[in-house]
């Protein structure tokens, strides 16, 4: 049980609140690289209603979604060879927030160079559109590996959630729901099919632990059959601290990135990495994806892991309410992450950066992560393939054959 | 719990308190914002010892 009041500080993302002001001092993707066109776009983060667009000069700009003149909305707007122009009365704005022009004005008037929009700064890495709606000077953006990688293809997946961020968040580090929601929900839908279940999944847990580190939390643990020599103990992998997984094995490797719209909406993006040994020829363009949530007669689609979790999030509500748990000592790991939320909370309410923010110039942040994982690498590609979101990857055929994997029929 | 097992401070909003079960015993797992301390208190079910051979 968490009181209601925690409940409320850990789950309340806008501005003014303590885990609003937290993760305003962080980067956060807020558009894939193909959101952002010549037509404005109206994207939701951190309960903060904005415009994104870019403009004739290539520029990205993402300003908040009112227009100070007469407060019409500016995604009913035109993008210009420079900035971004209100549908409304023709009032330009660059991405600095500042107003080029107001065409009805007199002509002689200095009016505009006392007007600003609310503007963020944006930055693009690795087909992401990163934005920083916190204080100024903002950190530099984390160039955490697999946005950087030269030698790798990706893709990006995506889809809007019902459901609070942290809800989601405490999934990375809930390691026992592998074995029964994957491992025994999901074995007992393919049995249903008449279908065999998944062995990777429904090994038990024998030792699991955390680990507070520089980036997040280190997540160890040692499976039946398997040993604190095995990298799934000796490497484990991370929860990238405030909004992030990383999982994966084999050359394959993903983040997971959950990204508040509201206290009742996160976004979730699942960023692919492929990577075979000896690395990839050059990617043309990073194909992007929206993965479905329900099947055709309305259903929440579960028969696959992402699916299943997708489910387990949201059926918890729009916010869980943790007043109603009942943790055990197999939840210990949700419980750092939440104390971990408050610790940080209270480092931003002193002043200082929290956990992970960097404000020194950096090529790459290499990351921990498991390489020998699930037993045969092929194996694990084809369940991979079938078994994640990557199912709706435009390119998951393509993947297999980057790696000299067999392609079955369903890909 | 209202106030840190460690320093005394009253734990009020910025703390963290998580209650949770090891068994019979209820726990609360504690962070206090004023002295750092994370602690735990244990509203144990029973004391449970051994009785040395005499």
């Amino acid at each position: 049980m968490l009181s209601p009041e925690k409940n409320e500080r850990l789950t309340r993302v806008g501005p003014g609140t303590p885990m609003g002001e937290l993760l305003r001092r962080y980067w956060w993707p807020v558009a894939t690289h193909d959101m952002a066109t010549r037509v404005p776009r109206r994207r939701r983060l951190l309960g903060e209603d904005l415009v994104l667009y870019r403009d004739g000069s290539g520029t990205v700009g993402l300003l908040g979604e009112q227009c100070p003149h007469r407060r019409a909305a500016l995604w009913l707007g035109c993008t210009e060879s420079t900035g971004l122009r209100c549908g409304y009365h023709g009032w330009l704005f660059d991405e600095t927030g500042a107003c080029l022009e107001q065409p009805g004005e007199p002509a002689d008037s200095t009016f505009k160079n006392r007007i600003r929009a609310t503007s963020y700064p944006v930055q693009e890495l690795g087909g992401l559109i990163f934005a920083y709606l916190g204080p100024l000077p903002a950190p530099e953006l984390p160039r955490y590996d697999l946005f950087v990688w030269d030698d790798a293809w990706r893709d990006i997946g995506h889809a809007e959630l019902p459901c609070n961020f942290v809800q989601i968040m405490e999934n990375s580090v809930d390691p026992y729901h592998v074995e029964w929601l994957h491992g025994r929900y999901g074995s007992f839908l393919k049995e249903l099919d008449g279908n065999a279940p998944m062995p990777m999944v429904t090994k038990k847990h024998v030792k699991v632990a955390f680990e507070v580190f520089e980036h997040g939390i280190l997540k160890r643990r040692v499976l039946e059959g398997h040993t604190e020599d095995d990298d799934d103990w000796k490497i484990g992998h991370p929860l990238v601290f405030p909004h992030m997984l990383r999982v994966g094995a084999a050359g394959l490797a993903t983040f997971q990135i959950r990204v508040p719209i509201d206290d009742e909406n996160t976004w979730h993006v699942w960023y692919q990495t492929y990577r075979p040994e000896g690395g990839a020829p050059p990617q043309q363009e990073i194909p992007t994806y929206e993965v479905p949530l329900r099947d055709a007669d309305g259903e929440w689609l579960r028969d696959y892991v992402d699916g299943q979790d997708i489910v387990a999030w949201i059926t918890q509500g729009r916010i869980s309410d943790r007043s109603k748990e009942h943790l055990g000592k197999s939840d210990l790991g949700v419980i750092l992450l939440r104390k971990l939320y408050t610790e940080q909370m209270a480092v931003v309410a002193s002043g200082d950066d929290p956990l992970g923010t960097r404000r020194d110039a950096h090529d790459v942040i290499d990351l921990p992560m498991e390489r020998d994982k699930f037993g045969s690498a092929v194996e694990f590609r084809q369940v991979w393939m079938r078994e994640s979101s990557v199912r709706y990857s435009p390119i998951r055929g393509d993947v297999l054959q980057l790696f000299g994997d067999p392609v079955p029929a369903w890909a | 719990m209202n106030f840190c097992p460690v320093c005394g401070t009253a734990l009020d909003d910025a703390a963290f308190v998580q209650e949770y079960w090891a068994g019979e015993d209820r726990q609360f797992l504690c962070w206090c914002a004023a002295c750092a301390a994370m602690s735990t208190v244990v509203l144990a079910a029973a004391v449970v010892s051994h009785e040395p051979e005499h």
